[in-house]
């Protein structure tokens, strides 16, 4: 007993003698306010050298090279002041610094040497003059006499005035004065408004957006002229703090829609978004699913059609995309063409599109159910000529169809990335001497090579990018099912696929509305109708101006 | 809003779905079975009669706007008599579920997968049913909506593709059976409108609740429609000695469609449809079984009263061992515990919860 009593004394001695190591994760919170976080809350100081260390030591000016500040002594009124202005090379209009920021500030001119008070107003009673003199402001002075700008700010916190200098803007810095001047001259170097190269038109506009928001903006400012169209800014990101602006009419879009955006916008607590695909992961209802919930658009034209539709459009700073939003299934097979063309002509390409959008997704998983299930189908003929193509081919013909789709994925693939000359090239060996010699070589059969290439045209149908990315994967799914059980299979992946569409929304919208649920689709169906009889805009927006024009648009035919 | 308000056309889709699919099943051989000829007449009659019962029930229903059956239940024999009428209602749904599904499972086996376990076709069936339901009530109803109007277009599509080939004498001699069995023991056929469960199951969930009256009335006259052009179909297309061997007997039809020299035989598409058709009957069920179950159990985890119930039915598969068992447990079971359950218990319910409202406003207005 003893010797337990020991022993137990000698294991509890052991482990007391230990060093406790704590390997949890803890939980707590980091304190709120950071050292990290104080630096930027900090406020101008009204010590110009002290500002100078404090931008040195923010901006490593020792080893940024694009990062430049200029020290000068700034004139005013026969007084002498210390100052600087920093700004990025490259990302301003140097010619504008010199002329409208350093020379007014820098250069001795009479009407500035001037010690005279300003004289704000005169009254003589009596041969005896009174003048009300202004006391002499170094504040307002700059802001009013010194910096012929149209756009300059007074910032008080190194926080906000760095993320501007960062777009693009230059700082001022004086001393004495406890802010800084920020004045906006952006200018950089940046692509031009060009066509549209992944929506082309033939009758609609030829302009597309770029990477500046500004830019961006400008376009659809030209194309709305109201004054209720609204661009709000928001900045997204922590390290990189990049600016979107989020597009509406606020007479027409609806209010809860726009918080919504705005709300989701503002609350992403994330280091830095590169471009606009990867916000629309982060703003939209469901990212798991592969069905696109947001519509992206390169011209201007239909983000502005879809900000007169009550729409909401978010441009992210350095993506040519604008995001739309919300969006229906319907969306996705309207190209912008269709509002240039003739409505008859229109509902005819939305027709091939619906058709395509069925062959695309369903064609070789039905072509396998039929030819390995349900035979029964097919004429005795051609079941005769399916087979006998068949005859000298090894493979199964699930693993034939496999092996042709993924040939084509890579034909696909590697066509986007070769340099563009040779992009041809690779379609011409992928697709035709690839193809051939693989039927000549008996991997294939000939009928096959149709239901592929008849299923790629059709994918090419697809208006948009995105949706004809997740046919692609739903196919391969449907090809498998196809070849697993035949009907049963093809069932199986269009009741998941139903049930997801039914379950989906973008942005509180249903996703196939205005259909399921149902609502008002005389006006806003899948077909386009005529110009004149697009009275209403869509019941599913739920827009504060529900009405487009009168029923009777055409008012010149009632001249009687 | 609450996200499991269904609206008119959702309302009208859940309930023909269920007959619909019993029709794709047996439901016309067994009318014609029992009547012979008189079938169709016997179809206007039951269809003329569940309309009437499905009034009564619906004035009985009156005092309890936007309240469903387990509601009124609960109103009459408190807690207790809620949870005993949700029992005895999930375990109906999932007997019906179950046996019908494995009654097309065993079609589909004979059809064109042999090599299939008919287990595994049932299991499947399920599986794709519980992951709808993982969906929401919601979402089922409107994928159903959407799947219904091509089932109606495929019975439309062949009774007309079929029409050049009716013998029109097959209609005599009009009382099939005789009189008795058309009208008096063809009564018991009104058991082809047990869907009008799902209409009291589903009266909390009407986006207006004013609107009952008029899902009912639909989906009666357009269940009844359906009947009628199937049996219709079946009885003018083979005689009713011989219709009534048929598996799948709206299959049987399909083979003698004939459509241009482009398809050899159309009836594979059909199946297509019946599949679909089936998806969205099980699921349809399984989601009813859900609020039944919802309404009195707090899971923690929603997916478990599914699991459990999904289990259920995949049980009830399990037990018939052959062909005659099923069209028995089909026939007779489903038959009389529709009749006993769907039309009598629920009438009893709903006739006591009645009564207890009108003395419990005749006491108030005393007072």
């Amino acid at each position: 007993m003893k010797f337990i009593k020991k022993l137990k004394e000698f294991f509890n001695n052991l482990m007391q003698n230990q060093e406790s190591y704590d390997f949890t994760i803890s939980h707590e919170k980091p304190s709120e306010t950071q050292p990290e976080d104080l630096l930027k809350k900090q406020k101008i100081y009204p010590s110009v050298d002290v500002n100078l260390d404090y931008i040195k030591s923010r901006y490593n000016v020792l080893i940024n090279s694009d990062i430049k500040l200029r020290e000068f002594i700034l004139n005013a009124r026969g007084k002498q002041f210390k100052a600087f202005i920093i700004y990025i090379d490259g990302l301003v209009d140097t010619s504008s610094i010199n002329d409208f920021i350093l020379n007014p500030l820098m250069i001795k001119s009479y009407s500035n040497q001037s010690n005279e008070p300003q004289v704000v107003s005169e009254a003589i009673t009596n041969n005896i003059s009174v003048r009300k003199v202004k006391r002499f402001n170094i504040t307002d002075y700059i802001y009013e006499c010194l910096l012929p700008q149209n756009s300059v700010k007074k910032v008080s916190s190194f926080d906000e005035l760095v993320q501007n200098v960062n777009s693009g803007n230059c700082a001022l810095f004086v001393d004495t004065i406890n802010f800084a001047f920020d004045i906006d001259i952006k200018k950089f170097a940046q692509r031009s408004i060009s066509e549209p190269k992944n929506e082309p038109s033939v009758r609609g506009s030829q302009e597309a957006f770029v990477e500046n928001l500004r830019t961006n903006t400008s376009l659809i400012r030209k194309n709305i002229n109201n004054e209720n169209l609204i661009i709000e800014n928001i900045t997204i990101g922590k390290t990189n703090k990049n600016n979107c602006a989020v597009c509406y009419i606020k007479d027409i879009a609806n209010s809860s829609l726009v918080s919504e955006a705005k709300y989701r916008l503002n609350n992403l607590d994330v280091d830095y978004v590169l471009s606009s695909s990867e916000l629309i992961q982060l703003i939209c209802d469901d990212p798991e699913t592969t069905l696109p919930e947001i519509l992206t658009t390169e011209r201007a034209d239909k983000a502005c059609s879809s900000l007169l539709q009550g729409r909401v459009v978010i441009i992210y700073n350095g993506s040519p995309y604008a995001l739309i939003l919300p969006v229906t299934l319907f969306d996705f097979f309207t190209s912008q063409e269709d509002i240039n063309l003739n409505y008859h002509f229109s509902n005819l390409l939305k027709v091939l599109r619906a058709i395509a959008f069925f062959i695309t997704l369903l064609l070789p998983g039905l072509y396998l159910a039929i030819t390995i299930f349900h035979r029964e189908l097919l004429p005795t003929e051609l079941l005769y000529s399916i087979v006998a193509s068949r005859v000298n081919v090894p493979f199964p013909i699930v693993v034939e169809i496999l092996m042709m789709e993924l040939s084509f994925e890579l034909i696909r693939e590697a066509g986007l990335r070769v340099p563009s000359p040779l992009g041809s090239t690779v379609g011409i060996v992928g697709a035709l001497v690839l193809g051939e010699a693989a039927v000549s070589a008996n991997i294939v059969s000939p009928i096959l090579i149709i239901i592929v290439a008849i299923t790629a045209i059709s994918s090419f149908a697809i208006p948009d990018f995105s949706l004809g990315f997740h046919l692609r994967i739903s196919r391969f799914a449907y090809t498998i099912l196809g070849a697993l059980c035949g009907f049963l299979g093809i069932g199986i992946g269009i009741f998941i696929h139903l049930i997801t569409l039914c379950s989906l929304k973008s942005f509180g919208v249903p996703y196939l509305s205005p259909y399921m649920p149902k609502s008002n689709v005389r006006n806003n169906g899948y077909m386009l109708k005529p110009v004149w009889k697009r009275e209403k805009r869509s019941d599913f927006l739920n827009t504060k101006r529900t009405t487009v024009q009168d029923k009777i648009s055409m008012k010149w035919r009632n001249k009687d | 809003m609450n996200n499991n308000k269904i609206g008119f056309v959702e309302s009208v889709s859940l309930t023909l779905i269920v007959i619909i699919s019993h029709i794709l099943l047996n439901l016309p051989n067994e009318i014609l079975g029992s009547t012979a000829s008189s079938g169709p007449l016997n179809v206007i009659y039951i269809s003329v009669l569940a309309i009437i019962v499905f009034l009564i029930f619906n004035k009985l229903f009156s005092p309890f706007k936007g309240k469903d059956i387990l509601d009124v239940a609960e109103f009459v024999g408190g807690n207790i008599l809620k949870k005993i009428v949700s029992i005895i209602y999930t375990l109906y749904i999932i007997f019906i579920a179950g046996i019908l599904l494995l009654n097309f499972a065993n079609t589909l086996k004979t059809i064109y997968l042999q090599d299939m376990p008919t287990e595994l076709i049932c299991l499947v069936f399920i599986l794709i049913a519980l992951i709808a339901n993982q969906f929401g009530f919601k979402s089922v109803t409107i994928t159903n909506a959407i799947i219904l109007p091509f089932i109606i277009v495929a019975i439309l599509i062949i009774f007309f593709a079929l029409s050049v080939r009716f013998v029109p004498e097959r209609f005599f001699p009009i009382l099939g059976y005789g009189a008795n069995n058309t009208f008096v023991l063809g009564l018991t056929n009104i058991f082809a409108f047990g869907e009008i469960l799902l209409l009291f199951l589903m009266r909390s969930n009407y986006i207006d609740a004013n609107d009952s009256k008029k899902i009912g009335l639909t989906s009666i006259i357009l269940s009844g429609i359906i009947l009628f052009l199937s049996i219709t179909s079946l009885l003018l297309i083979f005689p009713f000695a011989t219709g009534g061997e048929g598996i799948l007997s709206i299959y049987m039809i399909t083979r003698s469609i004939q459509f241009g020299t482009f398809f050899q035989r159309v009836d594979a598409f059909f199946i297509l449809i019946w599949v679909l058709t089936f998806f969205a009957y099980i699921s349809v069920l399984l989601a009813f079984g859900l609020k039944i179950t919802n309404k009195n159990v707090k899971a923690e985890k929603s997916n478990v009263p599914a699991f459990l119930i999904g289990l259920g039915i995949f049980v009830v598969t399990l037990i018939p061992q052959n062909i005659a068992q099923i069209r028995f447990a089909e026939n007779v079971i489903y038959k009389y515990s529709c009749l006993i359950i769907v039309f009598g218990m629920s009438f009893v319910i709903l006739l006591l919860g009645y009564l207890k409202k009108n003395k419990k406003g005749m006491v108030t207005i005393r007072s």
